[in-house]
């Protein structure tokens, strides 16, 4: 059914042009992603003591997540032990 | 344009991080409480003091699984949106569905061949900060590796190179990047003294959670996609 709906209207337009619409990503997106990186990383990674060098004395709060999400990261693959 | 995308991301990676916590609940948990009733067996005389109870951290694994799906979405969206146009591919199902795919290949697949998922007990607690940046390392490196090959298999297409020719030719590229970046990072020493089907069983639920969570990014992330551009055409048209 979704087939039939019509072809995309950019179809018979060349790449370069297609890419020509699409300007490189705005600034925020760069941030955004910085962002979304950063939270994966402190959700993931093993513990408050390996983000010390990061964050100093406040590292220790994130053992707490850590261990909060110790199945999830076990899971997920993510060395933890 | 790249907001919504980053928005359906987000929407597609937290109901995907549910899903895989729902399959890791019910295939993976039974696995993890054997490993760590192994743990506190060996553990002997000094107990460690838990934060949580098991039945908190059963529930921290859903809150892990859907808020790393939800990241992970979000990133997702971010790469889908610039690689929206860049991809072969005319609908956004076929297209979102391949991004994860190779996503997975990048995030979960090659990398655990070298550093496969280990259950509590396995591992020496000592060495943890360098396996972490060695595994990270490891999904960089990787994901780096298939967007060579898949920028080496636009240059040949463009070229005119012959599809079967082609693809040998990425085959072997991406074989010899991979085979490089195992050979460059550190060695995990044997799992020993773990039961080895306990071991893989684990192993196979960690990869099958993983496999739930990037098949449903590009399963719900592409359906979101293609509800949108079913939508009557209120939005202005590109430039
Ligand atoms: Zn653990």
């Amino acid at each position: 059914m979704k087939s039939d709906r019509g072809e995309d209207p950019e179809k018979e337009v060349p790449m370069e042009k297609r890419l020509a619409h699409h300007p490189s990503p705005p600034f925020w997106s760069w941030m955004a992603l910085t962002l979304l990186l950063l939270t994966l990383f402190v959700l993931l990674s093993a513990s408050g003591a390996l983000l010390a060098p990061l964050l100093g004395e406040t590292a220790g709060t994130f053992d707490y997540l850590h261990e909060f999400a110790h199945d999830g990261r076990h899971l997920l693959g993510v060395p933890c032990h | 344009m790249i907001a919504a995308y980053l928005r359906r991301g987000l929407a597609a990676g937290l109901m995907a991080g549910l899903l895989a916590g729902l399959f890791a609940f019910f295939v993976g948990e039974s696995a993890l409480d054997r490993a760590i009733a192994i743990e506190e067996a060996s553990a002997g005389g000094h107990h460690e003091e838990e934060i949580f109870s098991r039945g908190t951290q059963k529930v921290g694994l859903f809150f892990a699984t859907g808020l790393s799906g939800a990241t992970a979405g979000g990133i997702f969206g971010l790469a889908f949106a610039y690689f929206r146009e860049r991809l072969s591919s005319r609908r956004d199902l076929i297209r979102s569905v391949s991004l994860a795919g190779a996503v997975f290949c990048g995030m979960v697949l090659i990398p655990a061949l070298k550093y496969p998922a280990n259950p509590p007990s396995v591992g020496d607690p000592e060495t943890i900060g360098a396996r972490t940046i060695a595994y990270f390392a490891l999904i960089g490196l990787s994901l780096l590796a298939i967007l060579a090959a898949w920028q080496l298999s636009r240059t040949l297409r463009e070229r005119g190179m012959s599809a079967p020719v082609r693809r040998l030719s990425v085959g072997i590229g991406l074989a010899v990047m991979v085979v490089a970046v195992f050979l460059a990072l550190p060695a995990v020493p044997p799992a020993e003294d773990f039961p080895a089907g306990l071991l893989w069983s684990f192993r196979l639920a960690a990869l099958g959670t993983q496999a739930v969570l990037w098949a449903g990014i590009g399963v719900l992330f592409g359906l979101l996609s293609e509800r949108a551009n079913a939508e009557p055409k209120r939005r202005e048209q590109p430039a």
